[in-house]
């Protein structure tokens, strides 16, 4: 088998275009696949420690208190009376009510408001208070009731200069503000593309038509322990409001954003599966286009003493080779096309935060499966067709594969393919179950529809292929 | 030319000089193609014998059945009706698996053309049936071989950078280096200038010569077959004269009779 081994090398190294382009027509689904993954963990990380850093020093949460166990985006608001007395309670060091809108917009100088296609915009009250994660980084925090600031980014971009003054839109109409600061969320301000601008609180409920209510207390209460607080916090808290360990409130916040970021990369997974799909497809071809190209060869070692299994041996292996190849520079290209949409999200505005680049296991298991595993799968058929290459042929020019029996491979493709569309379909398109279930309907309608095509490909693999394998025409082989 | 020498052989039973033993044999060999109508008959019950360590040469017309014979007699093609030895091997009778291995450890073959794995050197090329069945050469040999056929300063030459002579010189250091019961030339000389062809004759000869090789050639070149030592002529699927210590004229009259 040695000898097969370096054969089939030899013959991998001997037309190394040839190799580069089959190669990459494996690597394109495997970098799709590697980059859905790459880009998925790296935002739901990123996002993660967002949540974690804005409520670093927060302690307890004061909020709505909800009818249902999954929490919903938009909390009903609570009383503001409610802040005196969360701030009277034992062993309270500092309290962050917070208050939200999205009634509300500033209007840029020249009189068009502030474009929010792509993020929201939202408003908040400006709370002067250590645990907040928003900081002034020019100008000061607002205090009177004319008075705003506006994020850096928003700034930066619109136009906003500090010590003009602007037109605000809200509940009720437009009224002048002056723009009297800059705010930074975090360290970088990366609030994803949204604008983010912040009033004092009367002003904001005012804005939003929303008087004497607000979204949440946060609660720091550093000598504390968290369920004392809680204890303490829940028995002078009307019953329709609760008080929450905040480490709960940042796991469902992450589970939120995981669930967002979620449905975006299975939709960048569902062009991962398509771009497979297809190449698996052109692979099959290829490999079959090649071994047409080859038959004489295949003949000649086969009258040297090959035996059907080394053939066959020899073209699975070269499809190892193009495989693992293909799989190892498909990860390196999956994180480069996850850095690239990166860079396009920013330039259509999404304002990422810099990302890490995760390679988690999962992804290079996937990676490996995928390229392996795919292009493997697409030589079986060539290979088997390869082993029956019979030695005569060395002397014979012209021959041909046939096609094998044609009835019987329609009627199983026909079979194979009404469950794989099925399972895509579901995989696509049903609404309720889970992501797992779904992607692995996805997987599974995709393999199966993959296997009918291929059964199908010889009864139409003269044409398609003569079209797919034009530009190997050329290649010497 | 260099003057072969005798080779040292363990096993010296497959390389005596001749004595009349066969080779190969045919007995009642019959190879069709198609069914019905269509059905041509390439072989119609053949009897033939291959002495062994000489060389013996198949002629005739195109269409008459010598390729086709070549291809039964060397388990390449499957016979349609009738009894092929080689030695006392009936390769009729041989799985897929069996006549592969005979192929690999019994048998040597030179074709006319696309005799060579392009992507391996001229020595990988050479010991190409030893590596395909995981045998080492055995030195002393592969060295004689290759020298007497003057490639030692080929040896790591692709088929693309030799010359027409130098690749079938290749080919036949190939069949020569695993010391086959038999080698089966198919039109070696076919593509090659007619000094390059006279050139590759001379080394079968002297294989035949020195080494008591058996060789089998098809060929449909008079010159060519004025190196066997018996050349036998088909026509229509029958085997339709012998000619013993054959040169080119008498080989040439005979197939003019043949055609006539």
């Amino acid at each position: 088998m040695r000898s097969m081994l370096r054969l089939s090398l030899r013959n991998l190294a001997g037309n190394r275009l040839r190799f580069i382009l089959t190669t990459f027509a494996i690597l394109v689904g495997v970098s799709f696949v590697v980059a859905s993954f790459v880009l998925t963990d790296g935002l739901i990380r990123t996002f993660d420690e967002l949540v974690e850093d804005a409520n670093a020093d927060v302690d307890v949460e004061v909020r709505a208190r909800s009818e249902f166990d999954e929490i919903d985006f938009t909390l009903r608001p609570i009383d503001e009376a409610l802040i005196d007395v969360v701030a009277e309670v034992e062993g309270v060091e500092e309290i962050w009510p917070t208050a939200s809108s999205t009634k509300i917009l500033p209007v840029k100088a020249n009189g068009e408001p502030i474009k929010t296609s792509l993020a929201p915009a939202f408003s908040g009250n400006w709370v002067d208070s250590s645990i907040s994660p928003l900081t002034i980084v020019e100008g000061e925090a607002p205090d009177e009731p004319s008075e705003f600031v506006i994020d850096e980014t928003t700034a930066d971009r619109e136009g906003f200069v500090v010590g003009e003054v602007y037109d605000v839109i809200g509940s009720d109409g437009s009224e002048p503000f002056t723009l009297v600061g800059i705010s930074r969320f975090g360290e970088e301000n990366a609030l994803g593309g949204a604008v983010l601008s912040s009033f004092t609180l009367d002003e904001l409920q005012r804005l939003d038509g929303s008087e004497g209510l607000i979204t949440v207390i946060d609660v720091a209460a550093p000598d504390v322990e968290r369920d004392v607080l809680v204890d303490r916090l829940t028995a002078v808290l009307p019953d329709d409001v609760e008080a929450v360990d905040i480490s709960v409130v940042v796991e469902e916040a992450q589970s939120d954003i995981s669930d967002i970021i979620g449905i975006f990369g299975n939709i960048l997974l569902a062009f991962a599966l398509v771009a497979v799909f297809v190449s698996t497809f052109i692979i099959s071809n290829t490999f079959n286009i090649l071994l047409g190209q080859r038959v004489r060869q295949l003949a000649l070692l086969r009258a040297l003493g090959a035996s059907a299994a080394q053939v066959r041996f020899s073209a699975i292996f070269e499809a190892l080779v193009v495989g693992v190849v293909a799989s190892v520079v498909g990860l390196g290209g999956g994180v480069a096309l996850a850095l690239g949409l990166r860079g396009l999200m920013n330039t259509l505005g999404f304002d990422m935060p810099s990302m890490d680049i995760i390679l988690a296991p999962r992804t290079i298991v996937v990676a490996a499966v995928v390229g392996i595993g795919v292009t493997l799968f697409a030589s079986l058929s060539p290979a088997r067709r390869a082993a029956t290459v019979p030695p005569v042929a060395a002397m014979r020019a012209g021959f041909r594969f046939g096609s094998g029996e044609g009835t019987r491979r329609t009627i199983i493709a026909i079979i194979l393919s009404v469950p794989g569309v099925a399972a895509m379909g579901y995989g696509l398109f049903a609404s309720s179950d889970s992501t797992a279930l779904k992607l692995a309907g996805l997987g599974a309608g995709a393999v199966l529809i993959f296997v009918a095509v291929s059964m199908f490909a010889p009864l139409f693999s003269s044409p398609s292929a003569s079209f797919l394998g034009a530009p190997l025409e050329h290649v010497p082989g | 030319m260099d003057q072969l020498t005798k080779p040292q052989v363990d096993d010296a039973e497959s390389l005596r000089p001749s004595d009349g033993t066969m080779a190969a044999t045919a007995t009642g060999l019959t190879k069709t193609y198609g069914k019905g109508d269509t059905q041509v008959v390439a072989l119609d019950h053949v009897d033939i014998g291959f002495e062994a360590a000489r060389l013996t040469a198949i002629m005739g017309p195109s269409g008459s059945g010598k390729s086709t014979l070549m291809h039964c007699m060397a388990g390449l093609d499957a016979v349609t009706e009738g009894d092929v030895r080689v030695g006392d091997t009936r390769i009729s009778e041989l799985s897929d698996k069996e006549l592969t291995l005979l192929r690999r450890q019994r048998l040597g073959f030179i074709f006319q053309a696309f005799n060579l794995v392009p992507t391996l050197t001229a020595e990988e090329n050479i010991l190409l049936p030893l590596l395909l069945g995981g045998r080492e050469p055995d030195p002393e040999w592969k060295t004689q071989v290759i020298n007497s056929l003057k490639l030692d300063d080929r040896l790591h030459h692709r088929p693309d950078e030799l010359s027409g002579g130098q690749q079938q010189r290749v080919a036949v250091a190939r069949a020569l280096v695993t010391r086959p019961d038999i080698i089966f030339a198919d039109e070696p000389t076919g593509n090659l200038d007619s000094k390059s062809g006279h050139e590759v004759l001379g080394f079968l000869r002297r294989a035949v010569d020195d080494w008591h090789q058996t060789v089998v050639m098809v060929t449909h070149d008079p010159s060519a077959a004025s190196y066997a030592d018996l050349v036998i002529f088909l026509r229509d699927g029958h085997v339709v004269g012998r000619l013993e210590e054959p040169t080119s004229d008498l080989v040439y009259d005979r197939i003019k009779s043949l055609e006539a």
